[in-house]
Order: structure tokens, then C-alpha cells, then sequence
């Protein structure tokens, strides 16, 4: 389904701060596969999510979803393929927009818009079906500004964004990081549920090592723009934090 | 003094336009455009000259709407397309159009409209009195730009060019192309910027290279009146009449104020300390508000402690 070759970035080529954040990343990524992705801060987990969904440009590889090259397309051309939840809750929706026009808006993600309403009475009542399935009684607030919903609402909301328009692929970064505990708890169980309703390859970066054992059937350790430790399956599953610890360590350079 | 009134609601009619454009960037895009300084020139140059080459009044209003359109286009490109920052396209594009202005106006800095027919001509044939016909008139176009602007906000692409605004990551996310949203709002706003000031230029009997001086203030002073006074609350429709009632009640401030013996000359100075005072004054109301409930809470707890620690502020205070 989502396939990587060779993806490299580096920021401030030629300058006195050039930093390396990805070098030379391959991934496969199978159909309805939930991949997590650990790693310390300037890893590079954030920029494999952001070159995935066309924020930067690559300067080596390339990037390939069912079979279509993303490479060279806009951001928002990619948006057609895959979908995003961001980490701060008040990116993921327009604040100053209702809950019921972000969904529509979502709703016509990779579609053209046109002089059509917005926003249709039969949307809204399937709007209102699926709100209410997230059971935050956002189903009684659809013409409230998103704005006045807490991060928590936002990011489900976001969720439940992401999830529309069958995309081929959902990128989840660090989504649930700026939440309290345990609103964190539930956006995470929300996530498992829609990612496991709508069957969706989803990749998840986080820097919990808790949420990235239990979440998902793969999970990948990125350090230094390389993944440095992979696993899945019986593997995956037998792992402890502690484990993880001991990965991050074990292969640490030595220091200078 | 009626007909000094009469006049003020005819010029706040014709302007809300302009007012109705600024909407569109300040409030909905999220830009301060100061092409608006320009394209309103733009627009009542074109349609002075138009006019005057014996053209169709109302062609030449529309003529004066697609110019404005065109200036919206030529900011909307530099910002998008060269990634040059809003505020700063603004500014390249007004400074252009002051020397396309006089270009337009065929090397003249001002062109006269003294008794030639103009849109307000078709009413004042039915015998009403210019100002009358002015307001009827204005208030028609005014009608049809919230009519087009609420109906164009409300359609798909409408939404996205508010997610523009509003979320520019989350609109790409959502697959919206924010570049092309930007140019468009861009064009839209300038264009109602541009029939307002063919409206404007055929109202006062002239264009001159000068008038559009302070617009981008006065169009902000309509909106913030109009916000204030008239859409505390409310949907999206009410706070497009907001801007067309914002635009009358800027004039008729204005209007008395010059009765009550203001020099004209500092009228731009009065509309600045305006803007500034509205600007604040959301920030203000906080101020006080936080203020408010302190003092009353502290009241409380004065009158109802509720632990010793109150009690001992109480005595204390």
C-alpha cells in the first residue's frame, strides 16, 4: 500500500546548522497495517510524517501510495490520498467554523469545490449519526463554533475527519500529546476504534512508548533520521517499555 | 441639515462596498489588504473615464468592478505566487496603482463628471433628487453585494476560502488549495472595493488620483462600527448588513461632527483615533470584565467566607 525508497531530508544544507533529519528511510507499509513510530525529539518522526503528507519536499526518494507517486505533489493534492490529525488539537479544525461545516469540509476532501451549498441537509443528518457515535454529545452542538469545544472534542472531531473519504492512508502525529492524561486516554481508544471501524493503514508517531506498544501491529524506532529497531507481530506484542529503554540505549553512539 | 443627513446615508450606502471587500480580506481571509487604498481609485478612475467618453453609466460601473478585480489579481499574485507578505503585496500594488491611475485617466491626476449622465441619472429622470436616487440606488447595490457575498460564502468554495482564512493547515489538509483561495479572495474583495468607487467617483462628480487616501481606515472603521453596533451577535448574514449599516453610521458620525465645527482636515486623524479606540475596545471589555468579577468575588467571600483565610482578607479589607 505505502511505499517509501530512500527518503532523505536535510535541513540548512550548506550552512553552519545543516542538520540531517532523515537519511535514506525505507518503509512498506501493507493494507489496513497500523504502524507506530517511537523515537527521541529530532529523530525524524515528525519529518517522515510531514514529507508523507507534502509539507516539505524531499531532497532524495520517493514516496508511493497504491501504487500512485506523491512525490511531486502539492500538499494539498496529496489530501486526495491520505488524511492527518496534528498534534496541536487546534490545527487539525477551523476554529472559527462550526462543528457541522468542518465535517463538510472534510467531507469533500480530493473532491472539487464548486457553487454548490456547502453543506447539505442530508449531510448534516449523517453528520449527526456519526457524532453521535463518538459519544461526546457533539451531536447537539453541530452549529457551534468549533472554537468553543475543548482540545479533547477538537481532536476527536479532527478523528473523525481524518476517517471520512476512505482515505488510503492516516497519519496520526503525536496526536494526542498536548491532551491531560485522560483525555489522552480516550482520544487513543477513539482511535483504535475508528482505525479498526474503517479498516485504515494508519501510521502513528508518538514519543510514548506505552501507546506505541499497545497501539497497532507494527512498530518502528527512529533514531537520528534512521530506523534504528523494528517489530511486529508476537514480537511487538511481547514488548515492555523497559525493552525499549534498553533499544534506545543499547544503540546510543558513544558520546563526544 | 436633512439633506446633509440624506447625503451622509447615500455616501455610507455607496461605500459599503468597499467596506463589504475589506470584510472579505480582514475578517474572512485573515489579511490586512491595502490594495483597497488603490483599486477604489481604480474603480471610480475607470468608470470617470468611461463616462466620460459617453459610455454607458452602468457598463462603466461594472467596468470599474472588473478593474478592482484586477488589482485584487495582481496583489493576490505576489503574495501567492512570488511569496511576497501580505501587508507588503498590499502596499506594492497601491503604490503601482497610483501610477496606473493617472495612466487611466489618460495622464490627468482628476477628471470632472459635471453633468453628465451617470447611474444615479436613471432615478433622478423619475424626479427624485440626486441624493434620493443615490440612496435608492446605492442601497440596491449594496443589497446585491450581501446578497452575492452571503450567497458566495455559504457554496463550497466560499467554505474553503473561510478554512483559508480561518486554518490555513487544516484547509490543506482538507485538501484545499490555500494559494488559490487567497487569489481568489483577493480578486472578489477587490472587485466590490472597485464598484464601489465607480459608484463613489459618478456620486461626487469626479475621480481624483487622491481620493482613495485613508480608505483602507474608514472601510475598517465601518466594519469594526458595524460589528460593534450592529452584530454582537448572530450569523453570517447579519454581519454582512453590519458592514452596509457600519458604512451609514461612519458617515453620519462624520456628518455631525463636521456640523459640530470639526476642520475638515482633520477628519483622517478623527477616523484613525476611531479604529484605534474600536480596535481596543474588545480588548478593553476584558480589562474591565476581569476587573468586575474580582472585585465581586472578593465582595463575596468578604460577606460568605468560607474558609478562616477569607475571613482574615475580610477583617483586613
Amino acid at each position: 500500500m505505502l511505499n517509501i525508497q530512500g527518503l532523505s531530508k536535510t535541513w540548512g544544507r550548506d550552512t553552519m546548522d545543516e542538520r540531517v533529519a532523515l537519511d535514506q528511510v525505507s518503509l512498506q507499509l501493507r493494507k489496513g497495517e497500523f504502524l507506530t513510530v517511537i523515537g527521541g525529539n529530532g529523530s525524524g518522526k515528525s519529518t517522515l510524517l510531514n514529507l508523507i503528507a507534502g509539507v516539505h519536499q524531499p531532497d532524495a526518494g520517493r514516496i508511493y501510495l497504491d501504487g500512485v507517486d506523491l512525490t511531486a505533489l502539492p500538499e494539498h493534492r496529496r489530501a486526495a490520498h491520505l488524511s492527518r490529525v496534528f498534534q496541536d488539537p487546534l490545527l487539525g479544525s477551523a476554529g472559527g467554523m462550526t462543528v457541522e461545516e468542518n465535517l463538510a469540509l472534510a467531507a469533500r476532501r480530493g473532491r472539487r469545490r464548486g457553487l454548490c451549498w456547502g453543506i447539505t441537509s442530508a449531510e448534516r443528518a449523517s453528520f449527526k449519526k456519526m457524532l453521535a457515535q463518538l459519544e461526546l454529545g457533539l451531536e447537539e452542538r453541530m452549529s457551534s463554533r468549533v472554537g468553543l469545544l475543548s482540545g479533547g472534542q477538537r481532536q476527536a472531531l479532527t478523528l473523525l475527519m481524518a476517517a471520512m473519504r476512505d482515505p488510503k492512508l492516516l497519519l496520526l502525529d503525536e496526536h494526542t500529546a498536548a491532551l491531560d492524561p485522560k483525555t489522552a486516554a480516550r482520544v487513543l481508544a477513539l482511535t483504535n476504534r475508528i482505525v479498526g471501524e474503517y479498516g485504515l493503514t494508519t501510521i502513528m508517531v508518538t514519543h510514548s512508548m506505552r501507546d506505541a506498544i499497545d497501539c497497532g501491529g507494527r512498530l518502528i524506532m527512529m533514531r537520528e533520521g534512521r530506523i534504528v529497531y523494528a517489530a511486529e507481530g508476537v514480537q511487538k506484542n511481547g514488548l515492555k517499555a523497559a525493552d525499549l529503554i534498553g533499544k534506545f540505549q543499547s544503540d546510543a553512539p558513544a558520546a563526544c | 441639515m436633512l439633506n446633509i443627513l440624506l447625503g451622509a446615508v447615500a455616501l455610507g450606502l455607496l461605500w459599503s462596498m468597499a467596506t463589504l471587500g475589506v470584510y472579505m480580506t480582514y475578517r474572512v481571509l485573515d489579511v490586512a489588504d491595502l490594495t483597497v487604498e488603490g483599486s477604489i481609485v481604480l474603480g471610480a478612475s475607470v468608470a470617470a473615464v468611461i463616462i466620460q467618453q459617453g459610455g454607458n453609466p452602468l457598463k462603466a460601473t461594472l467596468a470599474a468592478m472588473a478593474a478592482g478585480m484586477a488589482a485584487g489579481l495582481a496583489t493576490g499574485l505576489l503574495h501567492t505566487l512570488l511569496k511576497i507578505p501580505s501587508l507588503l503585496a498590499g502596499i506594492l500594488s497601491m503604490i503601482a496603482l497610483y501610477s496606473i491611475n493617472i495612466r487611466v485617466m489618460l495622464g490627468t491626476s482628476n477628471i470632472p463628471l459635471l453633468r453628465l449622465r451617470t447611474v444615479f441619472s436613471y432615478l433622478q429622470g423619475a424626479g427624485l433628487s440626486k441624493n434620493q436616487s443615490a440612496m435608492l440606488t446605492g442601497g440596491a447595490f449594496a443589497g446585491l453585494a450581501i446578497a452575492a457575498v452571503y450567497w458566495f460564502l455559504g457554496t463550497e468554495l466560499g467554505c474553503a476560502l473561510r478554512a483559508t482564512g480561518n486554518s490555513p493547515q487544516m484547509a490543506r489538509a482538507q485538501g484545499i488549495d490555500t494559494d488559490a483561495g487567497k487569489l481568489l479572495g483577493y480578486v472578489l474583495a477587490n472587485g466590490l472595493v472597485g464598484l464601489s468607487g465607480g459608484l463613489i467617483a459618478q456620486y461626487l462628480g469626479f475621480s481624483d488620483v487622491q481620493m482613495g487616501s485613508g480608505s483602507i481606515v474608514i472601510a475598517l472603521a465601518s466594519l469594526i462600527i458595524g460589528e460593534v453596533v450592529f452584530a454582537r451577535s448572530g450569523g453570517r448574514l447579519r454581519a454582512l448588513c453590519a458592514m452596509v449599516l457600519g458604512s451609514v453610521a461612519y458617515r453620519l458620525i462624520i456628518a455631525l461632527v463636521f456640523e459640530a465645527g470639526m476642520p475638515a482636515t482633520d477628519l483622517k486623524l478623527f477616523t484613525a483615533l476611531t479604529v484605534a479606540a474600536a480596535l481596543y475596545l474588545p480588548t478593553a471589555k476584558q480589562q474591565v470584565g476581569q476587573k468586575l468579577s474580582q472585585r465581586k468575588e472578593a465582595k463575596q467571600r468578604a460577606e460568605h467566607p468560607r474558609t478562616l483565610q477569607d475571613l482574615g482578607k475580610g477583617h483586613n479589607g
